[in-house]
């Protein structure tokens, strides 16, 4: 690799300048530069793909080959669009082509909940006295909802995943789904009113 | 629909349920085992390795279906285009074929190769009367007598003895 030594992507997001180095550099076959793509966008790759999953073992895999296939796909990358939008879109065909293939035979695989979770006031609301079901804990709220998002259509689980869960504004995720940001808008609002209709003893 | 959902309490209520998600995550230790793997993979599989025809297969799988079909049609519309000048009627190809010149110069016992078409005098079509709703049936009486030698009369028997008698 040609620039200055990096920065660690962990402890200093880098700016698009930095970003558009490494991927240069990766284009030309400098696993070291795409290994730091791979650590500034691993945990956004992951989460989607396990939300999208529900399954930690499929997200694993999905991770890895979503993170190899771009690096071998990364020569044709023109630069159209941003290297996160066309690597997410990557790992987002990837997911969906695996959800076809695996049809309905699918489980969960849930990731514990992690210790900061205590720390969140609205989960603690939910699970305070002020619920009708108070007895739930919050592993099996954790189970609930992913059983609900497993029943919504795998568009309108990545509307909610992308948006509501990973934050991406309606124009990005047009792009990641290729689709126009009204399409998003409306799969949106459907896949929040089925969520409703299954959570609805958790929400009251 | 509603235009601005924060306003919406049930709403709230479920993003305060999915930021349920956002606490699934593994640990770093996992995170970095996941980017050393990836990078002991890309070392054994160099970039140059791409076959042409995965990246046909990754052009094709980043279209939309409809796109795909769509194009689809265009080939197959293209592809009879171009074949409709080389269709053959099948009912005016059998006047050309040399039927019989051919199984004359055919040695005996070998299979014909092509077999003649039987032929067929020609017939001159009845003449066919259009039914006149003006002609009348016969209104002769019918009669009760049968005829001589019809249904009911006893076959002769002298011929078939007789014929017999012959051999």
């Amino acid at each position: 690799m040609t620039s200055s030594p990096p920065a660690d992507p962990v402890d200093a997001p880098p700016d698009a300048e930095q970003v558009r180095e490494w991927v240069n550099a990766a284009k030309e076959g400098d696993v070291e530069a795409y290994d730091l793509l791979v650590r500034l966008y691993q945990e956004r790759i992951y989460a989607t793909v396990y939300h999208i999953t529900s399954n930690h073992e499929d997200t694993n895999d999905l991770v890895q080959e979503t993170f190899i296939k771009a690096y071998q796909a990364l020569p044709g990358f023109k630069g159209d669009s941003s290297f996160f939008t066309w690597l997410y879109r990557i790992a987002v065909n990837k997911t969906l082509n695996h959800l076809k293939q695996r049809g309905r035979r699918h489980f969960l695989s849930l990731n514990n909940l992690d210790e900061r979770v205590e720390n969140n006031p609205e989960l603690v609301a939910l699970v305070s006295d002020n619920t009708p079901r108070r007895d739930i804990r919050l592993s099996e709220l954790q189970q609930k909802l992913n059983e609900a998002l497993m029943k919504l259509s795998e568009p309108h689980r990545l509307a909610v995943v992308l948006h509501d869960i990973q934050g991406l504004p309606h124009d990005e995720i047009s792009r990641i789904m290729k689709c126009n940001a009204g399409t998003v808008r409306t799969r949106l609002f459907y896949a929040r009113q089925q969520l409703q209709g299954y959570l609805s003893d958790y929400l009251k | 629909m509603n235009s601005n959902p924060d306003q919406d309490p049930d709403w709230n209520r479920l993003r305060g349920l999915l930021s349920l998600k956002q606490h699934e995550m593994p640990d770093a230790e996992y995170f970095e085992n996941l980017a050393q793997g990836i990078q002991k993979q890309l070392k054994l599989e160099p970039q140059q390795s791409v076959h042409w025809m995965s990246s046909l297969l990754d052009w094709l799988d980043s279209l939309q279906p409809r796109t795909v079909l769509a194009g689809g049609a265009v080939c197959a519309t293209a592809m009879l285009l171009a074949l409709a000048p080389y269709h053959v009627d099948s009912t005016s190809s059998s006047e050309t074929l040399p039927l019989t010149p051919a199984l004359a110069l055919e040695p005996a016992g070998s299979p014909p190769s092509a077999m003649p078409l039987p032929t067929y005098e020609a017939v001159p079509m009845v003449e066919t009367v259009a039914f006149d709703p003006g002609l009348q049936t016969n209104s002769e009486p019918v009669s009760q007598e049968a005829p001589p030698g019809f249904l009911f009369e006893t076959p002769s028997l002298n011929a078939t003895r007789v014929g017999l008698e012959g051999r």
